[in-house]
């Protein structure tokens, strides 16, 4: 599988979230990751603690040209996730818009931060819109109850982009397949998940 | 398996070198990886063009505190390589000293690169910092050959030189040494290259001795970009988990492999290590080639 991935996302030096959550899955998966850092802390900011450096709109651009500059800017997906800067996210916008004339089956996946209260894990109501092979299009939604943990973890969210990514290049035409195999934590669970939630077609 | 390994190495969004050469095959293997990326470029700087950012000694100063106030400064291995800056290489120093009094077990596992093949491609000032701060702290090192004889001043003509060189290195510091290439003759042929390793070994009874081998490697006939950082990686990994037998530690991956096509010139992008694509052989290598007791 010869399948390349643009991450724009958060490198932390220690931890698990934004590029660091993202990345290894992907890789364990087989994906290609490019991976461009949005920001560099020392870790995420649910510590007491966090140091580091953002990264501008300009040294985004930047960045893109070096790629671009040698011919090499043709992805087949672009994962973003959580920032807190307008301008750097117009930079992503117009970085992708030029990918997808570069590659017009470039999928573009971008995970919105749900607030969720104190202990919840998520609950997505997530819809998929597919084209049969007569030229009709039909809505699959589904519906997934999610056992809670009774702590609070920091990545997940991306941890479930990444994958969601990686399932659905696998099982295009199935979102029930994609969403359940989504619950895993480590490498073996990575590249042979349980099913350990099961979602019901609505 | 709990092992935490600090890297501060070069980020590129494209590719394989640096922290993008090294993380994923330590992940891999169990292995914790905390990464300080010194610089973020779009990719390596063998292609036509390269664009991106460095990081400051005082910007990793910054990114290490932020470690040390949630007293997470606890690591079991450093590892570095490719640096240009003085000041940074220095502020690399000062951090492993640091951590290594919070963990004096801590193994700094250091590639000092400076050049090869006859010529440095480091400034040249970098040459005195590794040599009389870096190496010294340094517990394995992975010169080649041109490194090992400019850290010495020592010329290697046979494979007697090697191992007085490697003794020399021992005497700076570093109880594993392994000089990865040279231009010695191979017993095996031209397509081989000739490699070290030197282990100094402190015995039950309380004195030292040095296991010494020498590998013949065989040439691939292209130039690839990163294999020294994995190197060094896999060292790391391997003498992690056989950590008193040199020879076994001397494993390389097959990761590398030609894309281009019969006859036809590979470009740095063709070139890039497949990295994803060797995950069974960076679990499970197998031995392509034998040292030697010497």
């Amino acid at each position: 599988m010869d399948c390349r991935v643009l991450s724009v996302q958060s490198h932390v030096v220690r931890g698990y979230v934004g590029n660091k959550s993202a990345s290894f899955p992907l890789q364990v998966l087989g994906f290609e990751v490019d991976t461009i850092n949005s920001v560099q802390f020392s870790n995420h900011t649910g510590y007491e603690h966090w140091k580091g450096q953002v990264l501008t709109a300009d040294e985004l651009h930047v960045l893109y040209e070096g790629i671009k500059l040698n011919n090499v800017n043709q992805y087949d997906y672009v994962l973003t996730g959580y920032t807190r800067d307008d301008s750097f996210l117009d930079m992503v916008v117009d970085i992708v818009q030029e990918l997808k004339r570069a590659n017009p089956n470039l999928v573009y996946g971008m995970y919105i931060l749900k607030r969720c209260s104190q202990w919840c894990v998520s609950v997505y109501r997530p819809f998929y819109r597919i084209v049969t092979a007569d030229g009709t299009m039909v809505t699959q939604q589904i519906r997934m109850d999610i056992p809670r943990v009774d702590a609070v973890f920091v990545g997940t969210g991306d941890l479930f982009a990444a994958m969601l990514l990686a399932w659905t290049h696998l099982h295009p035409d199935n979102l029930k397949v994609n969403l359940e195999l989504r619950m895993v934590q480590s490498k073996a669970d990575i590249e042979d998940p349980a099913i350990v939630v099961n979602a019901v077609v609505l | 398996m709990e092992c935490r390994v600090l890297s501060i190495q070069s980020h590129v969004v494209r590719g394989y070198v640096g922290n993008k050469s090294a993380s994923f095959p330590l992940q891999v293997l169990g292995f914790e990886v905390d990464s300080i990326n010194s610089v973020q470029f779009s990719n390596h700087t063998g292609y036509s063009h390269w664009k991106g950012q460095v990081l400051t000694a005082d910007e990793l100063h910054v990114l290490y505190e932020g470690i040390k106030l949630n007293n997470v400064n606890h690591y079991d291995y450093v590892l570095t390589g490719y640096t240009r800056d003085t000041s940074f290489l220095e502020m690399v120093v000062d951090i492993v000293q640091e951590l290594k009094r919070a963990n004096p077990n801590l193994v700094y596992v250091c590639d000092p690169v400076l050049g090869d093949h006859g010529s440095m491609y480091v400034p040249q000032n970098l040459h005195p910092v590794y040599k009389n701060k870096v190496v010294p702290v340094a517990d394995i090192i992975t010169p080649n050959q041109f490194e090992a004889e400019l850290l010495t001043g020592k010329n290697i003509s046979t494979e007697k030189d090697a191992v007085e060189v490697m003794d020399l290195l021992h005497k700076m510091g570093p109880d594993t040494v392994v000089i990865t290439s040279s231009d010695l003759p191979p017993r095996l042929g031209d397509r081989f290259l000739v490699s070290f390793g030197s282990k100094r070994i402190l015995m039950p009874d309380g004195t030292r001795t040095t296991q010494r081998i020498r590998i013949e490697v065989p040439k691939v006939d292209a130039v690839f970009v990163g294999t020294g950082d994995l190197f060094a990686a896999m060292l790391l990994a391997w003498t992690h988990h056989y950590p008193t037998d040199l020879k076994v530690q001397h494993i390389l991956n097959q990761c590398v492999r030609n894309m281009a096509g019969p006859g036809r010139r590979p470009s740095p992008a063709q070139l890039e290590l497949r990295m994803v694509q060797s995950k069974a052989d960076i679990e499970d290598p197998t031995i392509v080639m034998e040292a030697t007791v010497i």
